[in-house]
């Protein structure tokens, strides 16, 4: 009995042998495999949103490293995910995901001072003659230009530099980022890789007193869109609103003693120099803002479908003040390739990517025993040599011949 | 032809480094991109690069052209995460080989790839010679794809009988990156 069972207990131990060992065997010279990202920050800003990778590769196929899903971030990212698997049997996946997360401050502010300072032109005698230019009696028109003028320009001039000038703030700026995810598949055979992402919205998020404005950012659809500043119409209608309060407030009862006639126009006249105001603000604050931020969304590399049998997904790259780049949700996947005499799937033991050809070189043959090029050299060195010949021996005959 | 000097490892070359050094001076390509040019000053070996394949007895074969240098078009890219970008260029017994003073080479030495989105710096970590036996046997080690970080194999023929070649100079180089001063340069 004794003996049955120590029997027993050797065949079992060679089977489960086997059967480990078979399944590493099976796909020992499968290559390729997947990874994914769901963060990748560079540069002083975003040195810290660094979530490490999963990454897979054959023959195990299983992801090793930072994998899973809702996994988090010290307090920098709320939740992430990130997924590889593959190659096993020649086909990878990956996937990558980040909830929304909100970078309070960038590090830069937006000098709207110096935005403010190219607005000064305004004049305000060319808004007054078109508001008095309405008036259709020219009695009263002509009246107006040259006894009322004066009254109502000087006050105003006054109210508009000091408002001008007191714009000194730095408007601190942030970003928000909506939920970003990518995800990719490569396939060994036939040899492709595809792959997708999307991005909830991007806003710069600007601070204006105790106001917080959000600035869209313009997202395209298709791969390798560059992220844009769009028209920040928001901001400039808050920006518009501050500089009225205090222009409002530098005006003061300068017009007081002045009757409704003389009210009624300078209201005219402050809402025609808001007015331009606005007009110059929208595109200047679009050129201020556009170098602080950057970027590409769905970014794909290359751009799927891929025929190389790999491709690199990135839902977001963002990019501030032009050296901190902050890589979210990045999935790669592929080349796979089935290795040769893999008995997974039977039959086709050759490698799929090119033809017959194996998966790696065998045979790196670098040397000649000597160049082509010398030798086409050598041929024209030597007949140049011999025209030479010949024309010295044709010329010294020649000299003979006359000598005679 | 030089075949002295070289560091010349055992057989099995697992655990040679292959990761970027950090160093502050680099960032990385924006992305895998396809090589262009291969510039090693310290022998003065400045070649395009044009992407070659292997033939179906698993030989790769370097450009025709002795000045050019052949990228194995199934290895990973310039600034490629993981993977192994594989180099190879002809040595000529007679002379003018681009790859001639290949073995010349010296651990620590620059080498730079030119691509379109920029110049990737590596720095040469290991120089040694495999005969043609040992290299079929460490095929995997030196130009799988599997790699898990990224490595530069640089590689041209040595050991000349007087009728053909008998081993390969072999050149490790770990990547750095992209200068930062220099990104989007013209190397």
């Amino acid at each position: 009995m004794k003996r049955v069972l120590k029997f027993g207990a050797i065949i079992g131990a060679a089977a489960v042998s086997v059967l480990s060992v078979g399944p590493a065997f099976a796909s020992t010279n499968d290559t390729g495999g997947a990874n994914a990202s769901a963060s990748t920050g560079t540069g002083s800003l975003f040195q810290l949103l660094d979530t490490d990778a999963c990454t897979s590769a054959a023959p195990s196929g299983t992801g090793t490293g930072r994998c899973g899903n809702g996994l988090s971030l010290n307090n920098q990212i709320n939740a992430f995910s990130q997924n590889a698997s593959g190659a096993t049997n020649g086909t990878s996946t990956a996937n990558a995901s980040v909830a929304p997360i909100d970078i309070t401050n960038i590090g830069t502010s937006l000098d709207l001072n110096g935005i403010i300072d190219g607005l000064v032109a305004i004049n305000t005698g060319t808004v007054l003659d078109d508001v008095i230019g309405g008036v259709s009696d020219s009695v009263l028109r002509g009246l107006l230009q040259n006894a009322l003028g004066p009254t109502i320009l000087n006050p105003l001039n006054d109210a508009l530099q000091t408002t001008l000038a007191g714009v000194t703030d730095a408007l601190p700026l942030g970003v928000q980022i909506g939920a970003v995810e990518s995800q990719c598949t490569a396939t060994a055979a036939p040899l492709s890789a595809t792959g997708s992402s999307h991005v909830a919205g991007v806003n710069i998020v600007v601070h204006l007193g105790n106001q917080v404005i959000n600035v869209p950012m313009t997202l395209g659809t298709t791969p390798n869109s560059n992220l844009l500043v769009g028209s920040p119409q928001q901001l400039v209608n808050g920006i518009i609103a501050g500089l009225e309060d205090t222009f409002t407030q530098s005006l003061g009862g300068a017009l007081d003693p002045l009757n409704t006639i003389l009210s009624t126009i300078q209201q005219q006249v402050t809402t025609q120099i808001f007015n331009q105001l606005e007009q110059s603000l929208l595109p200047a604050l679009a050129n201020a803002l556009e170098p602080l931020i950057a970027g590409t969304v769905n970014k794909q590399v290359p751009v799927s479908p891929s025929s190389t049998g790999q491709i690199e997904v990135t839902a977001l790259e963002l990019k501030l003040l032009g050296t901190n780049v902050l890589d979210l949700a990045r999935s790669h996947c592929g080349p796979n390739a089935r290795g040769t005499g893999t008995p997974a799937g039977g039959g086709n033991t050759s490698n799929p990517h090119h033809g017959n050809n194996p998966h790696v070189p065998t045979v790196v043959d670098a040397g000649l025993a000597g160049h082509q090029d010398h030798t086409a050299r050598n041929v024209l060195g030597a007949t140049a040599a011999l025209m030479l010949l010949a024309g010295t021996a044709g010329l010294l005959g020649y000299r003979r011949m006359l000598n005679k | 032809m030089v075949i002295v000097g070289f560091v010349i490892p055992s057989p099995g070359i697992a655990g040679i480094p292959g990761t970027s050094t950090g160093d502050s001076r680099y960032t990385a390509l924006p992305a895998p991109s396809d090589p262009e040019l291969l510039i090693v000053p310290e022998i003065g070996l400045r070649a395009p690069i044009v992407p070659i394949e292997i033939d179906p007895d698993g030989v790769l074969d370097p450009p025709a052209n002795v000045h050019e240098v052949g990228w194995w078009q199934r290895s990973a890219k310039p600034g490629s995460p993981s993977g192994q970008t594989l180099v190879t260029g002809h040595t000529v017994h007679t002379g003018g080989g681009v790859m001639n003073e290949l073995g010349n080479l010296r651990p620590g030495a620059l080498v730079q790839i030119k691509t379109p989105l920029g110049t990737v710096d590596y720095e040469t970590t290991k120089v040694f010679v495999y005969t043609k036996a040992e290299v079929a046997e460490h095929k995997l080690q030196l130009f799988s794809q599997r790699r898990a970080s990224n490595r530069l194999v640089l590689v041209t023929c040595t050991g000349w009988t007087g009728h053909d070649y008998t081993s390969n100079i072999i050149v490790f180089a770990d990547p750095l990156g992209v200068e930062k001063a220099a990104t989007g340069d013209a190397a």
